[in-house]
C-alpha cells in the first residue's frame, strides 16, 4: 500500500539522478501519445504527477520516488453513494475479477481504476494501450455504476 | 428366551414401518415396545431413538432420547443425538399447512437410490431424494449459482428442476423436482451410527465406494460423518448417497475435507433437519428468498430489496437496485448509527473508520 504516494502515503526518496532519468522517460512517453508534460504537470505530495483527459476519462498517471520507478496510472470513476455500499462494494470484487491489467479500488469516497507497473522497459505504444485501457474501462464503468448505485460521477455536480 | 426374540422381531418390524413410510403405525408399535419388560436394554433405547423419528415434537423427541439414554447410559451416539435437540432453536408448535402443489409432473413407486443433476457450475453431480414431496439433495459445489439444473433418474427419465437453497457452509442444495415419492426414503437415524459402520456410496451412473465411518476431523462437531474416501476418488462434483448395507442412508458426501484429508459426508439427520427448516421458513415467509450467491434467507425482497443483506449479491427476479424503506435500510445496517463526522452517512464503520469515506469514527466515550 505504502507506494501509492501521489495520494499522500509516505515513501522515502530515492537519489535524485534516478529519479530525474524516471522522470524524463515519462514525460518523453507522455509527449509520445499526445500529451503534453508541462501542461499535464500536477503537485502531489512526493514524487511527481500529470493529469490529462482522455475521452469522458480523467486519468492521473504518478510516477514513484523509488530506486525502480513504478508508473500508477489511475482513473477516479464514482464518489461512494450514502447507501447500499455492501451491494456496490460486492460489484466492485466481482469487476475486479474480470478487468484485464486494471483494479478497482477506493480512497477516501471516490472510486478508482488502477493500474501500475514498473517504468523499466515501458515504451510509449505500452504506456499509450494501458492509458486507452483505463479510460474505456472508466467510460464504460461510471455510467453503469452510478446508473445502478446512484453515486455521482466523479467530476460532476 | 423365546419373549426376547419375539420382541426383537417386533422392534426390526417397527423400524421397516418407519422406513417404509408407515410412521403411525411404526410409532404405535415402538411405544409397545419401549415400555416392554421383554425387550433388553439396548433394544429398549433403539426403540426410544426410533419413536424420537417418529414425532415432529421436540419435547416428546427430547423425553424420548433422555429415556433412551437412561437405558444406556454409555451410549455416545445418543447422548450426541439429545445435545443437539437441545441445542437446536425451538420451533412455533403451530404453522399453517402448506398447500400441496397441484398436478405434479411425476409419482415414483419405487424412488432411485442416487439421481444424476446436470447443468451445475461444476459438472456433473450424484443426489439422492429425501423427502416424499420429491426435495432433492445434492452438494452446494455441484449446482453452484445455477438457478435450475437437469435431474436423471436413469435411462431416458429426465427433467427440469430448481434449486431451493444452497448450505455453502454443509456443502448442501436442495432442489425441488416436484416428484410425488410412494414412501418416505429410508434414512438411519444417527443416533444408530456406530463408527467403523461400513458403507457404500452412490454415483449416478453405477459406481459404487465401499467406505468406512472414521472418527476425528469434522465427525466431531456433530453434523458430519467422516470417512475414508479421498476425494480424488469421487467420480462426479459429490451429492452421492452413503447407504447402509440395508439400502437405508446414512448421509450425503460432500466436498468437504475431515482431517486426513479424505471426504465428509454430511449426516441424514441433519440433512433432514434442514430440509424441516426450509419447509418452516417457506410457510413463514413465502415471500423470502434465498440468495444465489451466499445461500442464506433473503429476507431484503419481503421489502422490495434488490440485493441480498448477507453478501450484497444482486437476487433473482430484481434490478439490483436497493428501495428506500426504513425497515429495509435496518435490515442492510444503514440509517442505524450516527452520521459519520466526514461524510455524513449512516452506513456504519469498520476498524472505527466510517464504511463510506473511511473517516475516524469517534471512540466511545470520547470527548
Amino acid at each position: 500500500m505504502g507506494r501509492f504516494f501521489g495520494r499522500g502515503e509516505d515513501t522515502p526518496d530515492e537519489p535524485a539522478d534516478q529519479l530525474d532519468l524516471s522522470l524524463r522517460a515519462v514525460e518523453s512517453i507522455l509527449a509520445a501519445i499526445g500529451v503534453d508534460p508541462a501542461a499535464a504537470r500536477m503537485e502531489v505530495a512526493r514524487g511527481y504527477g500529470w493529469n490529462f483527459q482522455r475521452g469522458s476519462a480523467l486519468i492521473e498517471v504518478y510516477l514513484t520516488p523509488e530506486e525502480q520507478g513504478y508508473l500508477q496510472v489511475l482513473s477516479p470513476i464514482m464518489h461512494l453513494p450514502a447507501s447500499n455500499l455492501l451491494a456496490l462494494y460486492r460489484r466492485l470484487l466481482e469487476l475486479n475479477l474480470q478487468l484485464t491489467n486494471a483494479a478497482l479500488g477506493l480512497h477516501e469516497d471516490v472510486v478508482y481504476l488502477y493500474h501500475e507497473r514498473l517504468l523499466a522497459g515501458l515504451d510509449a505504444a505500452e504506456a499509450d494501450a494501458i492509458i486507452r485501457r483505463l479510460a474505456r474501462y472508466a467510460d464504460e464503468l461510471d455510467d453503469a455504476l452510478s446508473g445502478e448505485f446512484g453515486g455521482r460521477m466523479y467530476g460532476r455536480g | 428366551m423365546p419373549g426376547i426374540t419375539m420382541a426383537q422381531d417386533e422392534l426390526r418390524r417397527a423400524i421397516q414401518l418407519m422406513q417404509d413410510g408407515q410412521v403411525e403405525a411404526a410409532a404405535g408399535l415402538l411405544r409397545r415396545l419401549a415400555e416392554a419388560p421383554t425387550l433388553d436394554a439396548k433394544g429398549r433405547a433403539a426403540a426410544y431413538v426410533w419413536l424420537a423419528e417418529a414425532q415432529e415434537d421436540r419435547d416428546y423427541k427430547r423425553r424420548c432420547l433422555e429415556r433412551a439414554l437412561a437405558c444406556e447410559p454409555d451410549n455416545a451416539q445418543i447422548r450426541q443425538g439429545l445435545n443437539q435437540l437441545l441445542a437446536s432453536p425451538a420451533q412455533p408448535e403451530h404453522l399453517p399447512l402448506m398447500r400441496r402443489p397441484a398436478g405434479s409432473p411425476l409419482s415414483l413407486e419405487q424412488a432411485p437410490a442416487v439421481v444424476g443433476v446436470e447443468g451445475g457450475r461444476n459438472g456433473l453431480a450424484s443426489g439422492a431424494f429425501v423427502g416424499r414431496g420429491g426435495l432433492l439433495a445434492t452438494t452446494s459445489y455441484a449446482v453452484g449459482s445455477a438457478e435450475e439444473v437437469t435431474v436423471r433418474l436413469g435411462g431416458e427419465r429426465e427433467f427440469g428442476a430448481r434449486i431451493l437453497r444452497r448450505y455453502p457452509l454443509f456443502d448442501l442444495a436442495f432442489i425441488a423436482t416436484g416428484v410425488e415419492l410412494a414412501r418416505k426414503p429410508a434414512a438411519a437415524p444417527s443416533a444408530m451410527l456406530a463408527e467403523n459402520a461400513a458403507f457404500v456410496a452412490l454415483a449416478y451412473g453405477g459406481a459404487r465406494l465401499p467406505g468406512r465411518l472414521i472418527t476425528g476431523g469434522r465427525g466431531a462437531d456433530g453434523h458430519w460423518l467422516a470417512t475414508n474416501i479421498a476425494p480424488v476418488q469421487l467420480p462426479d462434483a459429490g451429492g452421492n448417497p452413503l447407504v447402509d448395507e440395508n439400502g437405508h442412508l446414512l448421509g450425503i458426501l460432500t466436498r468437504n475435507i475431515g482431517a486426513g484429508g479424505k471426504a465428509c459426508a454430511l449426516k441424514i439427520t441433519h440433512v433432514l433437519a434442514l430440509a424441516e427448516q426450509l419447509r418452516r421458513e417457506r410457510q413463514l415467509m413465502p415471500k423470502a428468498g434465498y440468495c444465489p450467491a451466499c445461500g442464506g434467507l433473503a429476507r431484503a425482497l419481503l421489502f422490495g430489496g434488490g440485493t441480498c443483506e448477507s453478501c450484497g449479491a444482486r437476487l433473482a427476479a430484481s434490478d439490483g437496485r436497493a428501495a428506500q424503506s426504513e425497515a429495509l435500510m435496518r435490515l442492510y445496517g444503514e440509517n442505524a448509527g450516527p452520521p459519520c463526522r466526514g461524510c455524513g452517512a449512516r452506513v456504519g464503520g469498520y476498524a472505527g473508520r466510517c464504511l463510506r469515506c473511511g473517516y475516524a469514527l469517534a471512540q466511545k466515550g470520547a470527548g
